[in-house]
């Protein structure tokens, strides 16, 4: 009799054995990957790195896709902004659905004009002292994102860490710390330096023409004039000749190569 | 002697089994199918062949930043490199330079790395397209690539994006795609002049020289099990 009930018993246990078995693989699927957003104090970082190919240009194809070559010496390297609209990070939804691979750095380095060595007729008269800005592109971000930004862009390894002095807000918004001024089209890896910098103090003829970048996700388009190549900037030597980056050109004659400016487009 | 319920309760209890066990087999091959062939980590210490600038071990120590195998290149966790060509790229003939330009690394099979052409876009590749907007922030760049690397430097797979301008030659295309493939890969600039990773370009650079294959066993040794000698 007893041994009897027993054995109707177990389909019941194993039925309720099974039951739970179930139970707790839903619970835990429901659970997977929530635990990411436990801490709001952990933080992920989030480095954008990248690179670009450049035409392989001479001086003189350099100079005449110009529309202006001035001499100037860089007075301030200012902060760099990105092409989002506000020059800020983007959210971890805009990310999601756009990527990152849009994101372009702009650096606004000022100058002080020397003097203009040519220009087309539309370009702007620039005066000898006058304050001007030029744009230069490419470079990498670093950003620090919080464990939930970093788990929407399929982050799935976070960094505990102390929040850094230099990153603005609580903690839950993301801000975009560029590691150091970009002055030159170079590609470079968090904590590297770009090859060719800008510094205040800097005398360099640079040929310049006018460039609109397309702005992230719909964000306005940004127009800045910005060097024709990394190649079309020159640097003085001790004995006052004109130093291309590009070895097989070495020293060259700034004010002949401004006369390939085309007066008018 | 069982009594019908006791019959019908078997019977449930060994249908729920079935549909556990079936559920439990489903998400383990779902879960086996969707995670990384396996997980990739670069096993040497020594990046000097794919760190900005790199080119080998002439280059003065320290260039390569802090990369250590605690702190390794930026790479492909599961060593596979997803990709996807935007309708642009064949709407402007660029769709064979580029694929010889891939190709350029993927042709040795013997190594870990692969890359994967999609055939949809999805949110785990690199969209590749072609346009006529100025790229980088410049007029004469003309090929970019762009991508997010986590704190591990994996990299951040659908984050990323390469363009190219438009009205380039086929020729030059082949090899500024395998340059801008190169980045994608984790591999930055070179300062071996016959290298595709070379900070510039010029003919024939879409055939690997020595030091883009140093760079790519760097990141990704071999299939064969050895990390030396590719």
């Amino acid at each position: 009799m007893n041994s009897s009930a027993t054995g109707q018993n177990w389909p019941r246990v194993f039925l309720a054995m099974t039951v739970a078995l179930l139970v707790t693989l839903v619970t835990a699927c429901a659970n997977y990957g929530s635990n990411l957003g436990d801490d709001p104090t952990s933080l992920a970082e989030l480095a954008v790195t990248g690179g670009a190919t450049y035409e392989d240009l001479t001086a003189g194809e350099i100079a005449r896709r110009s529309e202006m070559a001035i001499e100037v010496r860089v007075t301030d390297v200012r902060r760099s902004y990105l092409n989002t609209e506000d020059g800020r990070f983007p959210s971890a939804e805009d990310i999601g659905s756009a990527g990152l691979g849009d994101l372009a750095v702009l650096t606004p380095v000022e100058v002080e004009v020397m003097r203009t060595l040519a220009r087309q007729s539309q370009a702007p008269v620039l005066g000898v002292g006058e304050s001007f800005v030029i744009t230069v592109g490419g470079g990498a971000i670093f950003t620090v994102l919080d464990v939930d930004q970093a788990a929407a862009l399929g982050m799935t390894t976070v960094v505990e860490q102390e929040f850094p002095e230099h990153v603005e807000g609580d903690g839950r918004e993301a801000d975009v710390e560029i590691e150091v001024p970009v002055t030159e089209p170079v590609d470079f890896v968090w904590g590297s330096a770009p090859d060719v910098d800008l510094s205040e103090g800097d005398v360099v003829v640079v040929f310049l023409d006018r460039v609109l970048t397309t702005g992230y996700r719909g964000a306005t388009d940004f127009s800045a004039w910005t060097p024709v190549h990394p190649e079309g900037i020159y640097r003085q030597t001790e004995t006052g000749d004109w130093l291309s980056t590009d070895p097989a050109e070495g020293l060259v004659n700034v004010d002949e190569l401004a006369g390939m400016i085309s007066p008018a487009e | 002697m069982k009594t019908a319920s006791t019959t019908a309760l078997w019977k449930v209890a060994f249908r729920m089994a079935v549909i556990t066990t079936a559920i439990v087999v489903s998400v383990s091959l779902v879960g086996a199918l969707s995670s990384p062939a396996h997980a990739h980590t670069p096993k040497q210490d020594n990046w000097d062949w794919v760190c900005s600038g790199g080119d080998g071990p002439a280059r003065e120590p320290g260039n390569c930043g802090s990369m250590t195998s605690s702190d390794p290149p930026q790479h492909h966790t599961n060593a596979n490199a997803r990709f996807y060509f935007e309708n642009s790229v064949e709407a402007n003939g660029y769709k064979n330079s580029l694929i010889g330009g891939y190709l350029a690394w993927d042709q040795t099979n013997s190594h870990e790395f692969n890359f994967i052409r999609e055939t949809s876009d999805t949110s785990t590749n690199a969209n590749v397209s072609v346009t006529s907007n100025n790229i980088c922030g410049s007029s004469t760049a003309i090929g970019c690539t762009g991508m997010g690397v986590d704190s591990n430097n994996h990299t951040v797979e659908g984050s990323s994006a390469i363009k190219f301008k438009t009205g380039i030659s086929s020729h030059l295309i082949n090899d500024v795609g395998a340059h801008e493939f190169g980045h994608y890969l984790g591999i930055n600039h070179s300062d071996i002049t016959v290298a595709t990773m070379w900070g510039n370009i010029f003919d024939g650079q879409s055939s690997l020289a020595w030091a883009d294959m140093r760079g790519r066993c760097q990141v990704y040794g071999h299939s064969h099990g050895y990390w030396g000698g590719c």
